[in-house]
């Protein structure tokens, strides 16, 4: 146990911080006419907290501090370096894509980063209401990132639908910490699944409502049904790079949190809450996969994926505590390296405010752009879940997990949702390769550091895909620390 | 460490090198990026070779190789050969370079992503069939789907991508129960292990087997594919260009009854042997519809299509029946059906390339127009309709013989295709290849070049070879045979007793 002044832990946030605040200050002075090396700093940030993240992994003495609030243990320092790999990616993706949509504005990395904040926070926290303060800080730069292309009215009701929506579930887990707090008697999940394992008949009632309403809050965050419904507007109306970030990241730190939350305050409602999940799950899956079918624009579909892909994710939790936590570890990083990298490839073709929505759009691209219809191609097999790719080795995780708690049905519907997937997915792969290009090639030429992040992306993809091993083994430490 | 150790790793992995290096080569050295295909392939083929010289005809995994892969989980890269892979690996090895030669003029638009995608799916196939690993004969077997269904996507026919598409969902939707089916049995099993050999040492109880089984086996029937599964294979086989139609016809189909072999009824003996009449009536619809839907075909490429789904029904009676002489016959008659129907594929698309149709009633006389193209079309229909002498009539025979003791009537509804394949192969030449030449359009149409010679002689001279000289084959195939088939019927032994089996099975072994 640290001292109330032990700020190691939160090095790797801190360092965000005050880089976002730095990003702030440069554009302030930088002179007139001249552009500010705004996702130069972020980068340099970025790095020097990862670095504080393999400090951090490498020495020893980083137990709760802050009154216990806050951990360093290795499944926060996992989660740290995805969401800081992710943010580095988003980045990466960013400057090209601003330029082309004419929003060039520090103010989009500072924000990128303090939810880079919020999102640190949310997987380190061992606490709820640092938990839902941690939330809370990365969903309002997100509201703010959603926004930015002022000009489009798509991007302003982005904006405005996520923050009622966000405010709406955070009301709902802000009512599910109280009901807990009532149940359990304190906020702290080591001495809440300590009350709750010896919880009274009579008020737990009151706990299954706190636990339902906690799910509510998170449900919403992570984009399950039947609280998705901001989701596909969310993901279309944002800058495309935001909604790299935010699908990957997001996703990320939330169901990070989750599954810190199942593991290590409610074991002893476990029976509660698995069927709760498994429905959750299951509706998630047919319900994403079903409406993605039918969107002829890309980023409602990639948006419904992304919801399919929650409920994944959803089905494998109902093995916690357990061995969910490996399994959906593994797939959050898989999930985040294509997603960034599908979403990436979309906004690495933006031209003058339009970037390849429809399938017309991309029709013939493998012949124009023989490298970035490549890439999207180990995207879009990724998301299917077809070997050789990281999204398979996840899949098999994921529904491994579900089976091996006996959840064997959630499996038979993931992997029959897989099938329907594969038609949405591969339609844009026939545009590519099996069409004939429409029109001129009204896109733009892919940026070097685009064409590096996607290349990174892919090659992440693709070595999981074939070498998961490494990988697993840390995630397996990392969820051991959950225990 | 013997230098077999590694000698699968190399063919499996020699082509995927070959594809990066295509990959790399510039997009207007298309001459430079069929030579690599043609050579990685044909290395591959001569290394494959060794494999025949080496093996020892015994039961048991030869040329094995064991790497730790994912272990928390139990999954290793395990790769070996028995007698039921050992020639379905060189007719993968033996086709492909066939393929990229056959397909050396027809194919001339993306040139690159062609011999890309045809050397991936060699690697693939190579690797469906030496996985030992349940985890990688999965990965194998999925990962081979994305370069099919970019062969038929692209470089196919008119409805090129509807067929792509549909073979893709249909073959994806089977795998992917199979999928669960592994899960299930990785948990149920409690081995913590996805090794085949270790799983079938221990079956899981007869309950849970009905249903593991019947996931596999609708994979693997969909792959086979087994009437009423069928219904991708027309589409699938027309729309694609010459050398998909001949590697999924040739190959990808095999994998189907290799998979029952060495997958679903090992692994799920008792199930599998309660399925197996209705696994032999399916298989004997198939035949007869097959043959059946050929006869009507005005199309050349749809009659070999369908005849298909005819001669694969042989193969499932064979291992249907599960007696050791059915099953060598099912293994032969793969083989077998691999270099006839590839043949036939290869020279349907010959007659496409220089008259761009395939409608039987466009021909007529071409026996005079090309003599050379006639003879060789000649001798592979008797081989594909099973002429003493050739290699099919082989593989029938024993797959007949060994399924009499199974169920009599089958084989008497079956004998019934080989009549019918008999009619519809030849009624096709007599049409195609006889009487006058009446469309003004095939006068003069040129003859066999040398380079369609050399792909085609390889062919006929081994579909006879394989009709004479037959025990040097089957003499590698029948050790691992009779030890698979002695291995299931000792597991179900007891268990049958107390079944309430019709009589008819009680001769089931008598061999």
């Amino acid at each position: 146990m640290g001292t109330v002044l032990d700020l190691r832990p939160i090095a790797p946030a801190a360092i965000v911080a005050v880089t976002g605040l730095v990003v702030l200050l440069a554009q302030a002075f930088t002179p007139k006419g001249k552009e500010s090396p705004s996702a130069a700093l972020s980068l340099v940030g970025l790095a020097f907290a990862f670095g504080s993240v393999w400090v951090l992994a490498t020495s020893s003495g980083r137990g709760a501090v802050m009154a216990g609030a806050v951990a360093a243990d290795e499944f926060s320092l996992f989660l740290h370096a995805l969401v800081l790999g992710t943010a580095a990616i988003a980045v990466l993706l960013s400057p090209s894509y601003l330029r082309s949509s004419g929003i060039e504005r520090g103010e989009y990395y500072a924000l990128l980063l303090f939810s880079v904040v919020g999102m640190l926070g949310l997987v380190s926290s061992l606490e709820l209401v640092s938990i839902f303060v941690a939330l809370e800080i990365m969903s309002i730069a997100l509201y703010g990132m959603a926004g930015m292309d002022r000009r489009r009215p798509d991007s302003q009701e982005s904006a405005l639908k996520y923050f009622v929506t966000g405010a709406f579930a955070s009301a709902f887990f802000l009512y599910g910490i109280a009901l807990l707090y009532g149940a359990g008697g304190s906020t702290s999940l080591e001495r809440l699944a300590r009350a709750l394992g010896v919880l009274p008949p009579s008020s737990s009632v009151l706990a299954v409502l706190g636990v339902a309403m906690l799910l509510v809050g998170f449900g919403f965050k992570v984009g399950s049904v039947p609280f998705h419904m901001w989701v596909p507007d969310v993901y279309e109306g944002a800058p495309t790079t935001a909604t790299a970030f935010m699908s990957a990241g997001v996703k990320a730190a939330a169901f990070g949190a989750l599954l810190r939350v199942l593991d290590s305050a409610l074991p002893a409602f476990a029976s509660r809450w698995q069927p709760l999940v498994a429905v959750l799950a299951g509706v998630t899956m047919i319900v994403g996969n079903l409406a993605a079918l039918a969107q002829p624009n890309l980023k409602r579909m990639l948006a419904y994926s992304s919801v399919a892909h929650a409920g994944y994710v959803l089905s494998a939790l109902v093995a916690a505590p357990g061995v969910a936590g490996e399994a959906v570890l593994f797939y959050l990083v898989a999930y985040a390296a294509v997603n960034l990298g599908a979403f990436g490839a979309i906004a690495a073709l933006g031209r003058d405010g339009r970037e390849p929505l429809a399938l017309r759009d991309v029709a013939g691209l493998a012949g124009r752009r023989p490298a970035l219809a490549a890439a999207l191609t180990v995207f879009l097999v990724s998301l299917t879940g077809i070997p050789v790719t990281a999204g398979f080795v996840g899949k098999f995780y994921l529904f491994g997990a579900a089976v091996s708690a006996g959840w064997w049905g959630l499996a038979l519907v993931g992997v029959i949702m897989s099938v329907v997937s594969a038609y949405y997915y591969l339609r844009v792969v026939v545009a590519m390769y099996m069409s004939d290009p429409v029109g001129d090639d009204a896109w733009s030429a892919v940026s070097p550091a685009s064409a590096f992040a996607l290349s990174v992306s892919a090659a992440v993809t693709l070595l999981l895909g074939v070498w998961p091993a490494p990988l697993l083994t840390l995630a397996r430490i990392a969820a051991k620390s959950l225990m | 460490m013997s230098p077999n150790t590694h000698l699968l790793s190399l063919l499996v992995f020699l082509p995927v090198a070959g594809a990066v290096l295509a990959a790399l080569l510039r997009r207007e050295w298309e001459a430079l990026q069929k030579t690599v295909g043609l050579v990685v392939s044909g290395v591959t083929f001569a290394l494959s070779l060794l494999l025949v010289a080496r093996f020892r005809d015994v039961a048991g995994m030869q040329f094995t190789e064991l790497r730790p892969w994912i272990p928390a989980w139990g999954i290793s890269y395990r790769v070996g050969i028995d007698g039921l892979s050992l020639w379905l690996v060189i007719l993968t090895t033996f086709l492909t370079p066939l393929c990229l030669l056959g397909s050396w003029r027809s194919i001339d638009t993306r040139v690159r992503e062609f011999v890309v995608f045809m050397l991936l799916l060699e690697a693939g196939m190579i690797g469906v069939f030496v996985a030992l690993d349940l985890f990688l004969f999965y990965v194998f077997w999925e990962a081979m789907l994305i370069p099919m269904y970019f062969l038929i996507g692209i470089w196919g026919h008119e409805r090129r991508i509807y067929a792509a598409v549909k073979f893709f969902l249909y073959t994806f939707a089977g795998s992917v129960l199979m999928l669960v089916a592994f899960l299930v049995l990785y948990k149920t099993a409690g081995l913590g292990t996805f090794d085949i050999a270790r799983l079938a040492a221990s079956p899981v109880d007869p309950a849970t087997q009905t249903w593991l089984f019947l996931a596999c086996a609708l994979a693997f029937a969909i792959k086979v594919p087994m009437w009423p599964f069928h219904t991708w294979l027309p589409d699938a086989h027309v729309e694609a260009p010459t050398a998909g139609s001949v590697i999924l016809a040739g190959v990808l189909l095999k994998m189907g009854g290799y998979g029952f072999l060495r997958i679903a009824i090992p692994l799920f003996p008792d199930a599998a042997m309660r399925f197996a009449p209705l696994v032999g009536v399916l298989a004997v619809i198939g035949i007869v519809y097959g043959a059946l839907v050929s006869l009507v075909q005005p199309d050349l490429k749809k009659l070999v299509a369908y005849s298909s789904v005819s001669h694969l029904g042989f193969v499932m009676l064979g291992i249907a029946a599960f007696t050791t002489t059915g099953v060598v016959g099912s293994v032969y008659q793969m083989l077998n059906h691999g270099i006839s129907t590839g043949a036939l594929f290869f020279l349907v698309g010959m007659l496409y390339d220089r008259r761009h149709t395939r409608l039987i009633s466009e021909f007529g006389g071409l026996k005079a127009v090309m003599p050379w193209y006639f003879a060789v079309f000649l001798l592979i229909s008797l081989s594909s309709i099973a002429v003493p002498g050739f290699n099919g009539f082989v593989g029938e025979f024993l797959i007949l013989v060994g399924s009499w003791t199974f169920r009599p009537w089958l084989v008497v509804l079956a004998s019934l295709g080989v009549i019918l394949a008999a009619g519809y192969v030849l009624w096709m030449v007599k049409r195609v290849f006889y009487g006058e030449v009446r469309n003004p359009r095939n006068q003069g149409l040129p003859d066999l070049t040398p380079r369609e010679a050399t792909v085609l002689v390889p062919l006929v001279v081994l579909a006879i070879v394989m009709g004479i000289a037959s025990p040097a084959f089957t003499r590698r195939i029948e050790p691992s045979v009779d030890a698979l088939v002695r291995h299931v019927k000792e597991r179900v032994q007891p268990v049958r007793a107390a079944d309430v089996l019709p009589p008819a099975r009680a001769g089931g072994e008598a061999r």
